[in-house]
């Protein structure tokens, strides 16, 4: 019983916490330059868009991340809030680990996995080695 | 210095540990494939020790040294008998091996609603320590290239001690040194771990600077680049893989010069390299000489 | 009074080979003792034994009345044998004074530069080129050299592997000279050899190895010198 009541505390106080995670998502088109795109970027706290954030936009290969990367990008404000423009300029097909700098009203970091191609983006669903139990 | 600048002296001052890890080993006469592997155990130590259990990241950092060097140590026991090419195999086999325990790891905590923790091939997300803890871009700049002067004075001061002359002679003539009394074995042993402590605390930076990392991040690609800045460099002083990290990330990749043609150009001035400097840009004899001139 | 080195029927064996096969000899403190014989007698695999690189399958190896048999080389030299290595003779990459200060590797003591001065005094080529890469001195320079930095050991005995190997006559004539220096320094030398002549003008005694066993045992002159030579590079008759 009070291991309960200790449980639905800790739960009823870790609410404005779970409220404040913030979460991204991404659409891209690719453009007539190779390996330009034109993306859309999602930016929510909460589940709610978050607005007024300076977000930098750049990308690494998961392959060596420190010495493959993209030179980061600003992004602009759309028009719809939380949503944020951007051209990513890569240097090749395949998977890219997005990195969305946010500042203003978050200081945070979000590494999205997309697959890029021929087209746009695709968040990256990746199988394990072994099922899992 | 605008965001850009600043990530790419993180990214030269973050690589620059395991390339200083390779070259530890180089100058001791092994060529090891397999660094990438502890700056991997690294990563995640000092990732599951800061994200899940709330440890501050310099307690973080030590842990994933200690990490590092014990997992140097095991993988030295049974390789370091063996010589040359079998050697870098046998590492690089090491290497990939802890690269699939990695993706083999489900190991998550729920914090604040959310699990966290190693997720396996779904990589590990969450490692924000810098970012609670209000550390800027560039104080985490300033905290790598602190660390890294620190490891670089470390090295300068044990190149003009016994021990680093000791090393010398192992690299050059490892049955030489066994006649002049130097217990080969037991020497190279420490020598592994050292290297193993060194690529685990870059690791562990890089972790936190990444916020998010996953099994692929410690192919055989970082291995081969860490091996290839230290030969670059030079092989003369702890400063030689430090040029060669700042050669290929400063000048290739910062300038943007070659694109997506950079590893190409990287690949030909390695095997250019290697020809006419076999032992680097600053190799021994430049060493001695640039000595006698500032003597 | 013992001998410094005993060697009593010593074995070594690469696998099931037997290179030594139950060799005896003594080194006198303070002589030069020459060891000669034929390529494969087994010469240089006596040195690596009593070095401790090789280890022995049966036989007993004494250094001053004490039992070194089958230890390992570090503690071969901490026990006073340096070795000057057949062909392996400087770290090509490390500065001559960075050699010399490798021979020095086990002592703690504080007389090593001092050591160092001496043996600059001794071979003045060496100081003149102390910055200078081993790998780009001359040949006979580089055996001055290994021998130098066998001597920065203080050992108590020298064991030269084949110190004219490859060297030009007149070199041979300088290293033979500083052979026979040191030895009015009172250092003992176990010396091997090919270049019988130029041995047996030095050795107050000398060994002839044939197959993995000692032959002769005698000082110069109580075996004729072409008698000497003629075994010494061909073997026995009977072999």
């Amino acid at each position: 019983m009070a291991k309960a009541a200790l449980g639905l505390i800790l739960f009823f106080t870790a609410l404005p916490l779970l409220a404040q995670k913030v979460e991204g998502e991404l659409a891209c088109r690719l453009t007539k330059t190779d390996f330009i795109y034109d993306c859309m970027i999602r930016i929510s706290r909460g589940g709610l868009p978050l607005p007024g954030a300076a977000v930098t936009v750049g990308a690494d290969m998961p392959s060596m991340p420190m010495a493959h990367n993209v030179k980061p990008v600003k992004a602009t404000p759309g028009k719809t809030p939380g949503e944020y423009a951007a051209k990513l300029d890569l240097e090749m097909l395949g998977e890219w680990a997005v990195k969305l700098r946010l500042r203003g009203p978050v200081n945070d970091q979000l590494i999205l996995l997309y697959e890029f191609d021929e087209k746009g983006a695709q968040p990256v669903r990746r199988g394990d080695r072994l099922p899992r139990k | 210095m605008d965001d850009y600048t600043v990530s790419v002296l993180t990214n030269i001052g973050l690589i620059s540990f395991i390339a200083l890890s390779a070259y530890l080993l180089i100058i001791a006469g092994e060529m090891s494939f397999g660094q990438q592997g502890f700056f991997g155990v690294g990563a995640y130590t000092a990732g599951v020790a800061t994200a899940m259990y709330g440890v501050p990241l310099p307690i973080a950092a030590v842990m994933a040294m200690g990490a590092g060097a014990a997992a140097a140590f095991l993988v030295g026991l049974p390789t370091l008998r063996l010589r040359g090419l079998y050697f870098a195999m046998a590492t690089l086999a090491a290497a990939e091996m802890l690269r699939i325990v990695f993706e083999l790891i489900h190991f998550q905590r729920e914090i604040d609603g959310e699990p966290i923790g190693p997720d396996g091939t779904q990589g590990f997300r969450g490692i924000r320590w810098v970012f609670e803890n209000g550390v800027e871009p560039e104080g985490f700049l300033a905290m790598v290239w602190g660390l890294l002067f620190a490891v670089v004075a470390l090295f300068l001061f044990m190149e003009r001690s016994k021990l680093g002359a000791t090393l010398r002679m192992l690299g050059e003539d490892p049955e030489l040194a066994r006649m002049l009394g130097v217990h080969v074995e037991r020497f190279k042993l420490g020598v592994a771990a050292a290297a193993g402590a060194l690529a685990a605390l870059g690791g562990a930076l890089y972790a936190h600077h990444n916020t998010y990392i996953e099994p692929r991040n410690f192919d055989i690609m970082l291995g081969v680049h860490s091996l290839a800045y230290a030969l670059i460099g030079g092989l003369g002083t702890a400063f030689g893989p430090l040029l060669g990290v700042l050669i290929d990330i400063g000048a290739l990749e910062g300038s943007r010069v070659f694109h997506g043609y950079r590893m190409i150009v990287f690949g030909g001035l390695v095997a250019v390299l290697l020809i006419f400097r076999p032992r680097g840009l600053l190799d021994e004899r430049v060493v001695h000489w640039l000595k006698r001139r500032l003597a | 009074m013992s001998a410094l080195l005993e060697i009593r029927q010593l074995v070594t064996a690469y696998g099931k080979i037997e290179a030594l096969k139950g060799v005896t000899l003594d080194v006198e403190q303070g002589s030069i003792t020459c060891l000669l014989g034929p390529n494969g007698a087994g010469k240089t695999t006596l040195m690596m034994t009593v070095a401790g690189i090789l280890r022995p399958k049966s036989g007993s190896i004494r250094l001053a009345g004490e039992e070194i048999t089958g230890r390992p080389p570090h503690a071969i030299v901490a026990g006073g044998i340096a070795l000057v290595p057949e062909n392996r003779l400087v770290f090509p990459n490390m500065s001559v004074l960075e050699n010399l200060q490798a021979g020095a590797y086990q002592r703690r003591d504080r007389e090593i530069e001092a050591d160092i001065g001496k043996l600059f005094e001794r071979f003045p080529r060496l100081k003149e080129r102390s910055g200078q890469n081993a790998g780009t001195l001359s040949g006979g320079e580089q055996q001055m050299l290994a021998v130098a930095r066998a001597l920065m050991s203080r050992p108590k005995l020298l064991l030269m592997d084949e110190p004219s190997l490859g060297l030009a006559p007149l070199v041979v004539e300088e290293i033979f000279r500083i052979i026979v220096q040191l030895h009015q320094d009172g250092v003992s030398i176990f010396l091997v050899e090919q270049n019988a002549h130029m041995a047996l003008k030095v050795a107050q005694h000398f060994y002839l190895m044939e197959q993995g066993k000692v032959t002769f045992s005698g000082t110069p002159g109580a075996l004729a010198e072409d008698e000497v030579i003629r075994r010494a590079y061909l073997g026995s008759a009977k072999a």
